[in-house]
């Protein structure tokens, strides 16, 4: 199929990219590697009257160093954050995860801040940068400002993000080779997570992030607590879908949902990851 | 054990590569969607977004207004013919048969209510979305079971049922008293077809009455036929033609009721129009199995099988059609390998409010054999009989071959110990039972299981599709030509009747031109289905190729003054005289000769060529064993397959290459059918797995390398003594693959899951048993 009619805009800044949003308003979308967008606007279910491509904005995917953190552009693809020695080094669970969205292709064209800002709660990367206590840096007509992701996601593909912002970069500490685990539970090597937990012991007691086990990208928290008051993996992994509300759907029922979370959070803690 | 004729480099037995590859994999070749076609208009169907109503109106104003729009037609615009498949058609009542261009009434979500017409596909879409059709909604009925209540709603109500086919059959002498009975319910779920090619056609008329239909095929010449019945045209008035077919899989066998649309259309506006099958339209309508089995074995103590009794009802959709064949099909296979001397079989199919369903690879062999095995399984259980055992006491004995079975299906040849012993012999069957014996000992969360399955197949056995035409004709330039009547759509048939001239002739695989898929160039043919081709269409080649050299031979005799007795094949060169190495004469220097009324031998026709045909008079029967080995992880409910071992025996081997292909790409449709495919309809009749991202198509990331071999049966009803193998990975695989996650889960009281055999499908059935 063929989407709808639009208007295409492509600004080679972030300044361009923001007054296109605030004078396009509802109608513009923005698109980066557009794996999310350009499927449903094929089927027809999305009809945006404006795009806005991201793509000319070339300063946009850096993966560096500052200071206790690594800060990684928006526009960063997900191959980029996979095989970044630095990202290995400094946040290996990161760079993990990005080796295990969709497949080669996908991985060539998506972006780490098209993935984040989406709000997919199958999607695998939210949940890494819940796990390790990620910042999301968001741009709009009044400057830049820090969202903690723990306050970005509001909503099924919902966001904290105004009409007139974008994301610009995503920063993570840096946790060395502290244990970390990826679990991604899958029907096909090549498919969204059904469940996905993502570990990661540092800073402090750690964090664990849900992949598909509500609206949002879930942190769970009765996992954490329990971590932090020095629980037992088992008894922390019992934890795991405390206060989660998964769907049910082909893949999975709610209730397989809350068991896969448990099974997966008891194999990430003990180090194990899918690939 | 393979094959160990040593054959010439591109002879028979040889590991030739395609000579298809080059154009294919360099974008040379074209397909129907990428032919230039002048003028031709775009079309785009509206289809119902409901299973069952009445339409009530279709206000096309909007859409006839928007831009680039021709025309926007229902079935008040243009005459749109009844199609039904002649062989299956008339098993059933006339009021079944479709018209596809809905008038009254919607039977499934997909049925087509208008098409509209432009001058770019982007304007037809943008137009279709402007029909505004009102429907009013009918009582929806989608499961087969609750389809055949006597208070089900009625898709065609002047039948007064839903059950289109209802055909009791009962053969043998039933043993009284069995000491042993089993019974299983075997779902075999609803698949999409899913070749990478969706359909495509261009219809162009011409001058008159002419018509060409370019389109995506696998049988041009019975799409001729059908389609001028259908059309009420002569047949001479219609060329169909394909150009490069991006696969079929049964789906494309023969004339799909969306290119008679596209043809009337075509011929109601006279000028050309086009239709590409959207992807997600591919998934919603190229649909097929669905069926349900009820299977009773009865046997003695000893495992020795004396009653099959069975039943299937078959979910043939919103309009039984070519659907019906499948459950026909599986009848004639439902008892196996295996010499029983009693059968009864009912055989119904049973309309309902879902996407009307057409063959797939295998078309009713899987089923009968998925069924029969899984069953077997369950006696072998029962009497604590080892699987593999159980199987060899029950093996029809070679020498009984040919061998007709209760069922009244005649298998040629066979030795069904040969395959099981290779099998069992390759995937150390009593090395992974001894594994799996210490596992479940040591009380490991990831289950062992192996699964055996023994299958027997007819391939090319379909009545009025015994026989195929070749011609064979060498040119000037020493190359040879085939012109086939099968239609490849990915099989290589390019390459393996290469191999069968180079064999017969010494005229290199590289130097054989192909011709096919094209009523105005090719004489006569059937196509390509039910695994026909090889075994056919290769033996037609090789009879023409024969023919070919016994004239070449009288050139050469008259030309070298030797006696033709005396003339010989030189590989390579052309004829050369037996023990006289340099005098030879090349294949063009032959075909030169035969043109020339100067040199010609007097009784000769002027071209080197021939095209006797090959009828085999009935099928061949294709048989193996496969052994899958999977682990199925008890926490999460995921299988896992670890190895898989097929030994097919499809009789004399061409070409290992592409045999290894077919069987790889059978599998695949079989693991795939086990572990992740079925296409879903939720209650209300919309169904659920239009896209990939939920029709579990796999991809080479959820398959394995698998230990693929042959054992050679020739089969004596044609020279090449080859069978078919097409279809063969798949009968075998799907049992196999379902017994091996049966046998993991057994010592956890499971006895049986229905597919696709998902992680949350698992899970539940072992959640189930312990509460």
């Amino acid at each position: 199929m063929t989407p709808a009619p639009f208007t295409y805009y492509r600004p080679t800044s972030v300044a361009d990219a923001i007054s296109l949003l605030t004078e396009h308003g509802d109608e513009a979308k923005l698109i980066a590697g557009g794996h999310s967008l350009l499927p449903i606007m094929k089927l027809r279910f999305a009809a945006p009257e404006v795009l806005i491509d991201l793509g000319g904005i070339d300063d946009l995917d850096h993966i560096r160093v500052e200071g206790d953190e690594i800060a990684i552009g928006a526009l960063a693809r997900h191959v980029d954050l996979e095989l970044s020695d630095l990202l290995r080094a400094e946040a290996p669970l990161l760079a993990h995860t990005a080796g295990v969205v969709g497949d080669c292709q996908i991985r060539h064209r998506g972006t780490f801040g098209g993935s984040v800002a989406h709000g997919d709660p199958s999607a695998d990367l939210p949940a890494s940068l819940m796990a390790l206590r990620g910042t999301i840096v968001v741009e709009g007509p009044g400057g830049r400002r820090s969202i903690a992701v723990d306050d970005f996601y509001t909503g099924f593909l919902e966001t904290a993000l105004e009409p007139d912002e974008l994301v610009v970069e995503l920063r993570v500490p840096r946790v060395g080779d502290a244990p970390w685990g990826y679990q991604k539970f899958r029907r096909r090597g090549i498919d969204w997570a059904i469940v996905g937990v993502a570990y990661q012991s540092e800073p402090g007691a750690g964090g664990i992030g849900l992949v598909n086990m509500g609206p949002t990208t879930l942190r769970a928290s009765a996992s954490e607590a329990a971590l932090r008051s020095g629980a037992s993996h088992d008894e922390v992994a019992a934890l795991a879908a405390e206060g989660t509300s998964p769907v049910g759907d082909g893949a999975g029922s709610s209730e397989y949902r809350r068991h896969l979370a448990r099974v997966l959070l008891s194999r990430a803690l003990a180090g194990r990851s899918t690939t | 054990m393979e094959s160990t004729t040593v054959a010439p480099p591109s002879g028979v037995g040889a590991r030739q590569m395609r000579l298809e590859d080059p154009g294919l994999l360099t974008g040379r070749d074209r397909f129907t969607s990428d032919l230039d076609i002048p003028g031709a208009l775009h079309a785009v169907f509206v289809r119902s977004p409901v299973a069952h109503a009445r339409v009530v109106s279709v206000d096309t104003t909007a859409a006839t207004a928007a831009d680039g729009v021709v025309a926007v037609l229902t079935h008040k615009d243009v005459d749109v013919p009844r199609v039904f498949f002649p062989t299956f058609g008339e098993l059933i009542d006339d009021a079944y048969h479709r018209v596809p261009l809905a008038s009254e009434t919607v039977r499934f979500v997909g049925d087509i209510v208008a098409v509209v017409v432009a001058e770019t596909i982007t304007q037809a879409h943008d137009a279709a979305e402007l029909v505004e059709v009102d429907y009013d909604a009918l009582e929806v009925v989608v499961d087969p079971v609750a389809a055949t209540a006597p208070d089900a709603p009625l898709l065609f109500p002047g039948t007064g049922t839903n059950l289109a086919v209802d055909i009791p059959f009962e053969a043998g002498t039933r043993a009284p008293d069995a000491p042993v009975q089993v019974h299983q319910r075997v779902a075999h779920p609803r698949m999409a077809v899913v070749p990478m090619e969706p359909l495509a056609i261009a219809a162009v008329p011409g001058d008159g009455e002419k018509l060409t239909l370019w389109c995506s095929t696998q049988m041009p010449h019975v799409t001729q036929g059908l389609m001028a019945l259908w059309l009420k045209m002569d047949p001479a008035d219609l060329r169909v033609a394909c150009p490069s077919v991006g696969g079929g899989f049964g789906g494309k066998t023969p004339a799909e009721p969306d290119y008679v649309l596209v043809a009337a259309i075509a011929r109601h506006l006279r000028r050309p129009v086009r239709w590409t099958q959207s992807r997600s339209e591919n998934l919603l309508t190229m649909q097929a199995r669905g069926h349900l089995f009820d299977v009773t074995l009865e046997a003695t103590r000893d495992g020795r099988v004396t009653s099959i009794r069975s039943e299937g009802l078959t979910d043939v959709g919103g309009y039984p059609g070519l659907g019906i064949g499948m459950a026909m099909t599986a009848r004639g296979l439902m008892t196996g390998c295996y010499d029983i001397p009693h059968a009864s079989h009912v055989v119904r199919c049973v309309a309902t409010n879902t996407s009307p369903t057409v063959p797939f690879r295998g078309a009713g062999r899987p089923e009968a054999i998925h069924a029969l095995e899984r069953t077997m399984d369950r006696l072998a259980a029962e009497l604590d009989i080892d699987p593999a055992e159980i199987r060899r006491r029950n093996f029809v004995p070679v020498e009984k071959f040919p061998y007709t079975s209760v069922m009244g299906t005649e298998y040629d040849s066979a030795d069904f110990e040969k395959t099981l012993d290779e099998a069992l012999r390759l995937a150390d069957y009593e090395g992974l039972r001894a594994e799996q014996a210490e596992r479940r000992a040591s009380g490991d969360e990831v289950a062992l299981g192996i699964g055996i399955s023994t299958y027997v197949e007819v391939s090319a056995g379909s009545p009025g599709m015994t026989g195929d035409y070749a011609s064979v004709e060498v040119s000037e330039d020493g190359w040879a030509t085939v012109v086939a009547g099968t239609s490849a759509h990915g099989q290589g048939h390019w390459t393996v009747y290469a191999q069968v001239v180079s064999d017969r002739m010494g005229i290199p695989a590289e130097k054989v031109r192909f011709v096919q898929s094209d009523t105005d160039t090719v004489p006569r043919g059937m196509g390509t289905s039910g695994s026909r081709s090889l075994q056919l269409g290769g033996t037609a080649v090789r009879l023409a190729a024969d023919e070919v050299v016994e004239q070449a031979k009288e050139v050469a005799a008259h030309l070298l003054e030797a006696s033709p007795e005396d003339i010989e094949i030189v590989p390579g060169v052309g004829l050369g005289v037996r023990g006289v190495p340099h005098r030879t004469l090349e294949w063009g220097e032959l075909a030169a000769a035969v043109a020339d009324d100067a040199r010609r031998p007097p009784q000769l026709a002027p071209r080197l060529f021939a095209d006797p045909g090959f009828e085999q008079g009935g099928g061949t029967s294709p048989f193996g064993c496969h052994i899958a080995i999977v682990e199925v992880d008890l926490q999460t409910g995921m299988t896992t397959l670890r190895r898989f071992v097929a030994v097919d025996d499809c009789g004399v081997v061409v070409n290992p290459l592409l045999a290894d292909g077919q069987v790889h790409g059978g599998l695949a449709a079989g693991i795939g059918q086990v572990l992740f495919e079925y296409s879903a309809f939720d209650d209300e009749g919309n169904p659920t797995t239009t896209s990939f991202a939920d029709y579990g198509m796999p991809s080479a990331a959820d398959l394995i390398s698998y230990d693929t071999a042959h054992t050679v049966t020739p089969t004596t009803r044609n020279p090449l003594g080859a069978k078919g193998l097409g279809e063969a990975g798949t009968t075998g695989s799907i049992a196999a693959v379902h017994n091996a996650v049966m046998d993991a889960l057994r010592p956890h009281g499971i006895d049986h899951i229905d597919l696709p055999l998902t992680p949350m499908r698992v899970w539940q059935a072992l959640q189930d048993r312990e509460s």
